[in-house]
């Protein structure tokens, strides 16, 4: 009933590992495409009201990318620092999770900083479209998914020491 | 030996994935086009997409390529209702002009 360590099993994690990255790529294609398809029409605001609404979402995609890169060393740190310690598949579920949450955030960060990037340069005059709101809202809740797997890991790593 | 070879031509395949999606043209949004509105009374109202838009005409709206519906209603200055409206298409980059009046859109918008 124990699973087997995952050094036993690393060609086939790896190769899982490749599947499922192209998969990613292939959904976030798809996901990007549709976003950048959806309809807007806007009454663009006044230049006031636009600077105030770009530097507030500067500063919340400046600190999520903080978070996320964070969280992201902190798994690296809680992964290596205890001595050749194995984990099992099912210990590790969370912390895969978590990475995958995280990078998806990340990722939903650019494309949002990209479709921001847009906005100013066709002088859309808002960013309250789907075009910017649909890869932020991702963008934080990705990154929300991926703190709670991240705290799932930490609590079982904890009971182990114990 | 050939377990090696096949990881290399995943991890090939996943750098050819990771990289190119970024440059084409799906994966970026397509330049809005302007929809200038005006109507023979200044003041009436717009809805583009069955959403009342915060500005009153005459007004330049930013649109998304792509087909729109547009309709717009007020009073003219002698105080007859108008109402117009049509469904359009955007192409991306391009800028219109429609005008409203009690007899319609003038030019009539195709």
């Amino acid at each position: 009933m124990t699973a087997k360590p995952l050094t036993g099993r690393l060609p086939i994690a790896r190769l899982g590992f490749y599947i499922v990255c192209i998969v990613l790529v292939g959904v976030m294609w798809q996901v990007t495409n549709y976003v950048n398809s959806r309809p807007y029409p806007t009454a663009p605001e006044s230049q006031p009201e636009m600077d105030k609404a770009v530097d507030a979402y500067e500063n919340i995609n400046n600190l999520l990318i903080t978070l996320g890169t964070g969280l992201l060393g902190a798994m690296g740190f809680l992964l290596t620092s205890k001595p050749r310690q194995h984990y099992r598949l099912r210990e590790m579920w969370p912390a895969i999770l978590s990475a995958v949450c995280v990078g998806l955030s990340l990722y939903f960060g650019y494309i949002s900083y990209q479709n921001v990037e847009f906005v100013l340069l066709n002088s859309v005059g808002t960013l309250d479209i789907d075009l910017v709101q649909l890869p932020k809202t991702a963008h934080f809740y990705t990154l929300l998914l991926g703190v709670f797997f991240f705290a799932d890991f930490v609590m079982q790593d904890l009971g182990k020491a114990d | 030996m050939k377990t090696q070879r096949l990881f290399l031509m995943l991890e090939l395949a996943l750098c050819c994935l990771f990289l190119f999606p970024g440059p084409l043209r799906s994966q970026m949004p397509q330049r809005p086009g302007r929809l200038t509105v005006t109507s023979a009374a200044p003041g009436a109202t717009v809805s583009i997409d069955n959403r009342q838009m915060s500005r009153q005409t005459p007004f330049t709206f930013v649109l998304s390529p792509g087909q729109h519906s547009v309709s717009v209603s007020g009073k003219d200055q002698a105080g007859k209702d108008m109402y117009c409206t049509a469904s359009m298409n955007m192409p991306a980059g391009a800028a219109k002009s429609i005008h409203c009046t009690v007899k319609g859109w003038d030019p009539p918008v195709q």
